[in-house]
């Protein structure tokens, strides 16, 4: 199953712009994707013809708006292979994580460990700091082999040590810097293994993953995934928060106001009974979560066989010509070797997935992408929100590619003709 | 292709920096050994005061240390800088620092965005660019003269 560029590009207005004169090459998407017409339209007919404020109010509209609410939520559940109980619905990742944090503070005591990898992304990486800081925990980072794959042996001799203190592990599935994908599932066996399965509260940073693998939340042995609408082909604004149903009960809210009461009195005030009312202070972002339905039945339509070859396809190929460029260092693992088609659905054998990012010998990763930008080419430069990881390397700042459904080996090819005016510029 | 941001001189400045390096104090600090800095005598000059600046925009990877010399009037006499950082950061380092001696440190520290630009040889500067652009500037913003002792 192959995936139909040009049919899948013209639904991407945006895609069609030119930048300084040259047609846009939009490698950026690990940042946000862009969006497809049905979900651009999806906003408007949700304003034209359903806004209304959710709940409580009897009249048609705020009826049918609700109605949108609550079929989204189960859509962008089932997408997930989850039940709209599991759902809290957030602004984005990092929303999700700090709630899920703060609100499982309460089960962490002094002398506990929170344990999560170094290349995590600060949203993945702060909450948990900060949650460690103000419970008196030990905050643990685990470390990375030398390709930037987690260091399970390591991982597994700090779960062995700390044992019962051991109460949250979080790691990405995929990450933002480097593409590598965290042995979550090896994870999981180890605590089961040392029988601290029950007591850890098992967290995946799914922002990377959710657009790029088939999720099967209710067989997965993980406890929490977040996730960011607007990276998966959805409208910024809107994300989530699933967690397992027996931990969701034991977490605190932390935004409180309407929506999320039993009853208030000037004494006191009882929380909803329901799970996720609990989790929904305010007047939610009813559009832009109608729009991440309809995201999330878009991806199912391409289907996740044509989704996971074409990135890994694009991930592989963007590699192999980077790493003919002698100029640049490719960092983190290289993708699955080989052609083996039957393999590329099994996540096991994938190690990169999504991006391919490097450090350029001579020039500064601003200065890269500047020129790049120059040619069309939209790429990203920095720390990517990782500073852990690169003051681990010693990188000042890096490039990223990151790809899309939408991407072709084409628009490859462009960015490696690209990268040879930044040599051409500073004269090496 | 003319690339406006990356001019002749501008590459030239961000790949041969100007007052690169360390001022000599009677204390410590030795010039670099690829120290391009115009120090002059300063160290021996009892009238001048000396003072040693940080800023990192860390989220751009861009780091750069200041040693600046003032007289009594504060006027700066003499400029080094040293660190890492993009190509503009690294011009306008050096731009700025040739510019600014002889002139009051106040005046360098208030240069507005468009000023900066202008000495680069910009019409303006992106959003995106303009941090590394300050980053001397906003560095010297920390320099508190006059001293307090």
């Amino acid at each position: 199953m192959t995936i139909d560029s040009t049919s899948i590009r013209d639904q991407f207005p945006i895609l069609n712009k030119m930048v300084n004169d040259k047609p846009l090459v939009y490698l950026d998407n690990a940042a946000t994707t862009q969006k497809p017409l049905v979900v651009i339209e999806a906003i408007t007919k949700y304003y034209q013809e359903f806004n209304a404020n959710i709940h409580r109010g009897v009249h048609q509209l705020s009826e049918t708006s609700t109605q949108v609410w609550e079929e989204s939520r189960q859509q962008v559940a089932d997408f997930f292979g989850a039940s709209p109980e599991e759902l809290i619905v957030t602004r984005n990742t990092t929303e999700a994580l700090n709630i899920l944090a703060r609100g499982w503070e309460g089960q962490v005591r002094g002398g506990d460990a929170i344990l999560v990898g170094l290349s995590e992304h600060h949203s993945n990486f702060v909450p948990w700091q900060e949650m460690a800081s103000r419970r008196r925990a030990n905050f643990v980072v685990l470390p990375l082999l030398e390709d930037g794959q987690l260091d399970l042996a390591a991982a597994e001799e700090q779960i062995v040590k700390l044992g019962e203190r051991v109460k949250v592990i979080a790691l990405s599935h995929i990450s933002n810097t480097l593409g590598s994908l965290s042995p979550i599932d090896k994870i999981n066996d180890l605590l089961v293994k040392h029988r601290l399965r029950d007591q850890v509260l098992l967290v995946v940073d799914g922002a990377q993953s959710a657009a790029r693998l088939n999720i099967s939340w209710s067989d997965w042995g993980v406890d929490a995934l977040a996730f960011s609408g607007h990276k998966m082909y959805g409208p910024m604004g809107v994300g989530g928060l699933l967690l397992k149903k027996e931990k969701l009960e034991k977490l605190i809210p932390i935004l409180f106001g309407g929506g999320m009461i039993a009853q208030v009195t000037p004494e006191k005030t009882e929380f909803s009974a329901d799970v996720v009312d609990r989790f929904t202070a305010g007047t939610p972002d009813v559009a832009s979560l109608f729009g991440l339905a309809a995201a999330c039945q878009w991806l199912e339509k391409i289907g996740w066989e044509s989704i996971v070859s074409h990135e890994l396809d694009l991930t592989n190929y963007a590699y192999d010509q980077l790493s003919k460029l002698t100029e640049i260092n490719l960092v983190g693992p290289k993708p699955v070797a080989g052609d083996n088609h039957k393999d590329k659905l099994n996540t096991q054998l994938i190690s990169r997935l999504g991006s391919v990012t490097w450090l350029h010998r001579q020039v500064h990763a601003h200065d890269v992408a500047q020129i790049l930008d120059r040619y069309g080419v939209a790429v990203r430069s920095g720390h990517h929100c990782a500073m852990p990881l690169h003051l681990a390397n010693n990188w000042p700042a890096t490039t990223r590619a990151s790809f899309a459904v939408y991407n072709t080996r084409a628009e490859v090819d462009t960015l490696v003709e690209a990268l040879s005016a930044v040599k051409k510029t500073f004269g090496q | 292709m003319i690339d406006d941001l990356y001019q002749q001189h501008i590459l030239d400045h961000a790949q041969h920096p100007r007052h690169y390096g360390r001022l000599e104090t009677n204390s410590k600090t030795n010039l670099t050994d690829n120290s391009q800095s115009q120090n002059d005598a300063n160290s021996a000059d009892q009238s001048a005061w000396q003072q040693t600046v940080e800023m990192a925009n860390l989220s751009c990877g861009d780091e750069i240390s200041v040693d600046v010399s003032l007289d009594k009037k504060g006027i700066i006499k003499d400029i080094a800088w040293r660190g890492d950082g993009c190509a503009i950061s690294r011009a306008a380092a050096s731009i700025i620092s040739e510019w600014a001696v002889g002139k009051p440190l106040r005046q360098v520290q208030d240069l507005s965005v468009a000023e900066i630009a202008t000495k680069l040889g910009l019409e303006s500067l992106s959003q995106s660019r303009i941090k590394c652009a300050r980053l001397l500037v906003v560095a010297l913003q920390k320099v508190s003269y006059p001293p307090k002792d």
